[in-house]
């Protein structure tokens, strides 16, 4: 093995080298005084050696003389030999698992240098749950991400850029609309009816991810998350199992994201960094339409095949649509004109973004200020997303024992919005997609009206819905130490959002037929929070250590919203609600509490055994009253293999970990915060007076969701870390699932919460992380992770129908979000008509003909990053993949019309495959009716296979050299090109196999009106001073 | 030290959890605590006859499933749900068939809260007579939907007790239409007798009563009692006549009293009239002078003659033409029963 290492050693340097020389004019050049004056007077060889901790010899140690090119490396002995140094050389030593060593020669001309092992990644901190760990001690599955590498991915949240990034979490972008709310999915997903979203934690604050939007968007939503700028962030921990999320017991069952903000150090000299950027971005492709005479032809054929179909409809070869204009059609085929209607509503759209920050600390404080603001286009017209945010984390030592601090967050985002999704009114996409023939947007050069949908020029010109988010997340602490070992710790953080939504609709809009209608939605969310904890830990002689930890949070949830609408204006140039002929306002609020109290115990036995156990019990407010307790314990443990005598010898095995855990979480996100009493609603009223009605069924045993987990995992690495790998597989079983349960009609209700479901998640993660060449120049690493997780409902008494068309069933048996279609077998060669499997072989194709196939759910997912620093130049390639996931076509359903929906979309060039005549093989049949089989909602022949393979981002980084940089006073900086999904590798046939058209959580997977991620390019520089 | 303790002890302790976890919300109140007055009897009775106008009964839909099927409508939607009715060919799960029967039973258990607990109130503002006059009301509107339930889907599960946790009112068995149409008569009779013989646009009273009987009468093919109780509003002449010309009956013109559709839903204009759905499922009817009454829906296209003014002097004609069509029937269903008054 050792020789391995060496050969490999010698490998690279041989490798290398032309590339070395190459690129090194730059460095030859910097003759700087300083450089100059270790330089020696006589010239000569110099011999040595290089030992590890050990005292013994490391072959393949690479050795440079620090300002050239000159490098050795070491033989099977760790000895090594430089025939012309000069005078008062440095030799810059390094070698992979080691701290990288700088020695001087002085006039000396042998040297014996001992390497110090580099225990970084190892004892690397990990943000855990109520305190830090390093990560030689973990037991708990918790991914750490350094989110540089990702910040600069344009999506407006960090959620969204860290897709590809965590093994085990599933991100689905949705939209290529920035700040937009994501899908993501820590190990599967839980729960039909309450939240499948992780718990975001930011500095110790629980903050709220659901979006506060009222108006619609066609079934998008915006991100909370994107209230916060990903520049703030210092580190993000992705905390997966039982183990590590048990501390956060009711809100830990789809995992907890912790989020770290910068803040300064102690004794540090004031650092300014800026980091702009500029940048464009567009839509890669975009659909391939019919012209106006391809669509004029399909129209006629399905004109004429719907007459043969029904005589008595009198559809006839004479009395075509496009016909003759004297005949009194609208002219053939062929004199019809295309309109463009896409290339109206998408543009190139522009990317901007600044962020300021100052950062340093004295002995007693440390500080950090940022700002920034950043801007988004998106690549449809009129969508803009902008966030102006500001930040200061303080922390004041008041003594040796005690230290306060503050976070803060505060940011205001502006959104200029409009419907990217599903819906008739307003919706872009729509719009855009219109019939080509006719509907120009002039007529004798006036604007003219719209059909079906708006009029895309009308729409452009008069869209006037936006949304401003004034967000703060804040927490001010206080910690002493009461004696040694023992810390105790308060805080109260708060999560404010202001939501301020306004739209007005003038009257040429369909919405603002026929005169006009504006709304005013006031929403304010604050999360308010108090928590301590008693943290103790000891170290009894050298081999024990153990740590106890008890704590209590107290958490109050206000939601409350003020709306109103006005109809009827005089003119469009009244476009606020007091100037309407008819008003109308609601009030809504809301509240919900948590009342925890949490414990954990570890013990470590001379870091190689390792074990906790933990408890926390929650009391919500939403469960009925004898239910309102859960206990959520967690026990773990974990064996340093490594460390055991029998492996201490083999040294190509730098580390071997087993670990172990098991416990239970809790849910209780998204129900209704009153969602276990029986209510009676104000809101029944009639002829104008006020009414009372049943409103929801009470059940006051509605208790928890808890999901148990088993996780088993094992961390490897070799060659002093040179190669490291994280394996888990885990087993999550979900019970009590919040469901709302049907009930027979006759009741006077439909449904009431129970907890009825459940739901079994299951899979395996790998993460495999390698430094494939290292020397003084030249760094090469790679991280790949991929990770499969098998979902199943286990149990759900009737099969729940969603998304548009009920597309998707919930089914027993099934992954949550199957998709349930008819399968198309064959276009009959002889009749042109779609054949469809029947099921039930009763002859006909009913419902009940309708069967599962497949659904969002990949069969293995993941990314692949590789880095490579070369002197002064930095490259990031960033792959994030997904095989194995459907994905329904729905556009494709509406722009395969077959002629039917002529006066209102426009046609997919591949209809134009379809079935004409006898003996024609194809997979279109010939255009007849609406739905009736040929066009079928829910046709097997639009869901696609969604697997990709997307070159995620792509980095160039250039940093210029310290001497130039010094000169104009800079400490550092780096110019960057960043490119965004640049490659895109699916057989999907629509724009972006991630879209969704809802961000509800049960109508995944279905792509309608959504705009693609869309392809970018930004140029920026970051400056440190 | 000790101060520190002090601080979290009390943090933790002084702090009651049973109350902290307590909320209420504001908007809605308990059902433990609904009819208990006359200002809660009287808001819930309003209540009542809020669910006859909800979108999914008398407020489109239940109007719409029977219209649908008539051969003046045309369906160019991409929704399948909608042309089943169209195509005569409705199956069982069709979401719109189960929104109306959802919404009718929702309105009955709203009745049967009404008769089950108004009796026991005792508050003395609550007088006798308005008892009478709330549990008439509701037994009246009980009737309406027991006889809505019975010409749409025959016999059905008669629920005559106030659902009040998930195990109430559950393994009811269907009813013989027969059945079912004896309780519409044991309403009907319960809500004559306690109603007052007055005259009222907007509620239910011994006339209205009258009214349904008359309609229920036909529906059992008594002839004889059919016409006794028709005849008792047409003698009232002073309070009921016939409007003229019948297009009237469905506008919302100024000087007009409002059609029954508008008196259970919201405001229209006529010439275009959300009539069915909500949200992803909205139809809208447009009628047009020498046009049949088209429908159109999200993914259809109103014709350029809606949008651009052509509209302006719009002639309604009739909305059902044929006597097959349910919709005509209910149209006089709703103008026998609420008496709709002459145009003065």
């Amino acid at each position: 093995m050792k020789n391995y290492v060496h050969m490999h050693g010698n490998y690279w340097k041989a490798w290398m080298l032309p590339l070395l020389l190459s690129v090194s004019s730059g460095h030859a050049a910097i003759p700087a005084k300083e450089v100059r004056s270790y330089w020696r007077a006589t010239e000569g060889p110099i011999k040595g050696q290089v030992l590890d901790e050990t005292g013994k010899g490391i072959p393949g140690v690479n050795i440079q003389i620090k300002g050239t090119i000159q490098g050795v490396s070491t033989n099977a002995n760790g000895e090594f030999e430089i025939s012309q140094a000069p005078d008062r050389a440095r030799l810059v030593v390094s070698f992979i698992g080691y701290k990288t060593q700088e020695v001087s020669v002085g006039n000396q001309t042998r040297l014996t240098i001992q390497l110090v092992p580099d225990q970084n990644q190892l004892s690397e901190v990990v943000v855990v749950g109520y305190g830090t760990q390093e990560r030689k001690n973990l037991i708990g599955s918790i991914t750490k991400i350094d989110p540089s590498d990702t910040k600069n991915i344009p999506t407006g949240s960090f959620d969204a850029q860290l897709q590809g990034k965590i093994p085990g979490v599933q991100i689905s972008s949705n939209t290529g609309v920035p700040g937009e709310a994501v899908n993501i999915r820590v190990r599967g997903a839980t729960s039909i009816n309450a939240d499948n979203d992780p718990l975001y934690v930011v500095d110790g604050v629980f903050i709220n991810n659901n979006s506060l939007q009222s108006v619609s968007t066609g079934g998008k939503a915006t991100s909370p998350i994107a209230d916060i700028n990903p520049s703030d962030i210092e580190s993000i921990e992705i905390l997966k199992d039982a183990e590590a999320t048990a501390l956060y017991g009711s809100r830990g069952a789809n995992g907890v994201i912790l989020i770290t903000t910068k803040r300064g150090n102690f004794e540090q000299k004031p650092k300014v960094s800026l980091n702009a950027s500029t940048g464009w971005s567009k839509a890669a492709r975009l659909w391939d339409l019919t012209t106006g005479p391809e669509h004029a032809q399909l129209v006629n054929e399905w004109w004429i095949n719907t007459g043969k179909d029904t005589p008595s409809l009198n559809r006839t070869v004479a009395n075509r649509p496009f016909r003759p204009v004297s005949e009194g059609g609208r002219g053939l085929p062929e004199e019809q004109q295309t309109y463009d209607r896409l290339g109206e509503l998408f543009r190139t759209a522009r990317l901007q973004n600044y962020d300021l920050s100052l950062a340093g600390g004295t002995t007693n404080t440390k500080y950090y200020i940022g700002g920034s603001y950043t801007q988004q286009e998106a690549i449809i017209k009129p969508i803009n997303f902008e966030r102006a945010s500001f930040k200061i984390n303080l922390d004041q030592k008041v003594n040796d024992k005690v230290q306060v601090g503050v976070s803060n967050i505060l940011s205001r985002t502006f959104r200029n919005q409009a419907r990217a999704g599903d819906g008739p009114q307003g919706g872009l996409l729509q719009a855009a997609l219109h019939t080509p023939t006719y509907l120009s947007p002039y007529e004798n050069g006036v604007l003219v009206g719209r059909a079906g949908f708006d009029n895309l020029t009308l729409l452009l010109n008069n869209y006037d819905v936006h949304s401003i988010s004034l967000r703060y997340i804040g927490n001010v602490y206080g910690e002493a130490e009461i004696v040694p070992g023992l810390k105790f710790r308060t805080s109260f953080g708060l999560d404010y959002n202001g939501y301020d939504e306004s739209e007005y609709w003038n009257n040429l809009l369909i919405a603002g037929s026929p005169s006009g209608l504006a709304t005013s939605s006031q929403t304010q969310f604050s999360s308010v929070l108090n928590e301590q904890t008693l943290a103790y830990r000891k170290t009894l002689g050298n081999k024990h250590t153990f740590g106890l930890l008890v704590g209590n949070t107290l958490q109050s949830d206000v939601l409350k919203r003020t709306y109103a609408e006005g109809r009827g204006f005089a003119n469009n140039n009244f476009t606020q609600i007091s100037s309407a002929s008819t008003t109308a306002a609601s009030q809504n609020w809301s509240k919900s509490t948590l009342a925890s109290f949490f414990a954990k115990a570890d013990y470590n036995f001379a870091g190689r055994y390792l074990i906790n156990a933990s408890i926390r019990a929650d009391g919500s407010s939403r469960f009925g009253n004898e239910r309102k307790w859960g206990y959520f314990p967690a026990v773990g443990a974990a064996w340093r293999i490594k460390q055991e005598e029998f492996l201490k010898d083999v040294t190509v095995l730098s580390d071997l970990k087993l670990r172990a855990s098991y416990g239970i979480t809790g849910n209780q996100n998204g129900i209704g915060n009153f969602a276990a009493q029986g209510l009676w609603t104000g809101g029944a009223s009639y002829q104008g007076s006020p009414g009372i009605a049943p409103q929801q069924l009470g059940n006051p045993d509605l208790q928890w969701e808890k999901t148990r987990q088993l996780n088993v995992g094992l961390d490897l690495a070799f060659f002093n870390g040179r190669l490291s790998a994280e394996f888990n597989v885990y087993n999550k079983y979900t019970t009590n699932g919040l469901l709302q349960l049907t009930l027979p009609a006759t009741t006077g209700f439909s449904t009431y919460w129970s907890n009825a479901a459940e739901i079994s998640n299951k899979g395996f993660e790998l993460g495999i992380q390698s430094v494939n060449l290292q020397t003084s120049q030249l760094k090469w690493t790679t991280s790949l992770n991929l990770a499969r997780n098998v979902n199943t409902i286990e149990k759900l008494e009737t099969p729940l129908r969603y998304g548009s068309r009920d597309l998707i069933l919930q089914q027993q048996g099934h992954p949550l979000y199957s998709f349930w279609v008819y399968r198309q077998l064959s276009v009959d060669p002889q009749t042109g008509n779609v054949v469809y499997e029947d099921v039930n072989k009763d002859g006909k194709i009913t419902t009940d003909d309708r069967q599962i196939l497949g659904s969002i759910w990949p069969k293995l997912f993941g990314g692949l990053t590789n880095n490579l620093t070369y002197g002064s130049f930095d490259l990031n390639v960033f792959f994030s993949f997904s095989y194995g996931n459907k994905i329904y076509n729905h556009n494709k359903f509406f722009g395969e019309g077959g002629g039917a929906r002529d006066a209102a979309r426009i046609i997919f060039a591949s209809n134009l495959a379809r079935w004409q005549k006898p003996g024609d093989i194809t997979d279109v049949p010939r255009p007849d009716g609406v739905n009736v089989n040929n066009y079928r909602d829910g046709g097997s022949r639009w869901l696609e296979d969604g697997s990709f393979l997307r070159l995620r981002s792509l980095t160039l980084g250039y940093t210029l050299p310290k001497t130039w940089s010094k000169k104009v006073g800079l400490d550092n900086l780096r110019l960057y090109a960043v490119g965004t999904n640049l490659w895109l590798l699916t057989k999907y046939t629509g724009l972006d196999p991630e879209s969704s058209a809802s961000s509800d959580q049960n109508q995944q997977g279905i792509d309608l009106g959504t705009p693609p991620q869309p392809v970018g390019l930004q140029l920026g520089l970051n400056v440190t001073l | 030290m000790k101060a520190t303790f002090l601080i979290l002890v009390s943090i933790l302790f002084l702090t009651s959890c049973q109350s902290f976890l307590d909320v209420k919300p504001k908007e809605s109140i308990s059902d433990a605590v609904t009819i208990t007055d006359k200002t809660s009897a009287e808001t819930a009775v309003r209540g009542v006859y809020s669910a006859l106008a909800s979108g999914n009964y008398y407020g489109t839909n239940f109007q719409a499933i029977g219209y649908l099927s008539g051969d003046n409508v045309e369906w160019t939607g991409s929704q399948s749900i909608v042309q089943e009715f169209i195509n005569h060919k409705v199956n069982a799960d069709n979401g719109m068939i189960s929104g109306v029967w959802i919404a009718i039973y929702q309105t009955i258990n709203r009745a049967n809260n009404v008769l089950a607990k108004v009796n026991d109130v005792a508050d003395p503002a609550l007088t006798t007579a308005l008892k009478n006059q709330y549990l008439g009301e509701a037994y009246f509107v009980r009737a309406l939907a027991y006889f809505d339930l019975a010409r749409v889907w025959g016999g059905v599960p008669l629920i005559t007790k106030p659902t009040v946790t998930p195990a109430d009112n559950r393994g009811i068995a269907r009813s013989s239409t027969a059945e079912t149409y004896a309780q519409v008569l044991k309403d009907l009779d319960a809500a004559e007798s306690l109603l007052p013989a007055t005259t009222d646009r907007y509620r239910a009273t011994q006339k209205t009563v009258w009214a349904l009987k008359a309609r229920y009468y036909l529906y059992q093919k008594d002839w004889v009692k059919a016409e006794e109780y028709a005849s008792k509003l047409i003698g009232d002449a002073t309070n009921y006549s016939l409007i003229k010309p019948y297009r009237t009956f469905f506008a919302d013109t100024p000087g007009v009293r409002r059609n029954p559709f508008s008196r259970f839903s919201t405001t229209v204009p006529l010439k275009s009239t959300p009539i069915a759905g909500s949200g992803s499922r909205k139809l809208t009817v447009v009628r047009v002078s020498g046009h049949p009454i088209r429908l159109w829906s999200r993914y259809s296209t109103m014709p350029a003659w809606v949008e651009t003014g052509a509209y302006s002097s719009p002639k309604t004609t009739k909305i059902a033409g044929t006597a097959t069509s349910t919709t005509a029937t209910l149209a006089q269903t709703l103008r026998t029963c609420f008496a709709l008054p002459n145009n003065t």
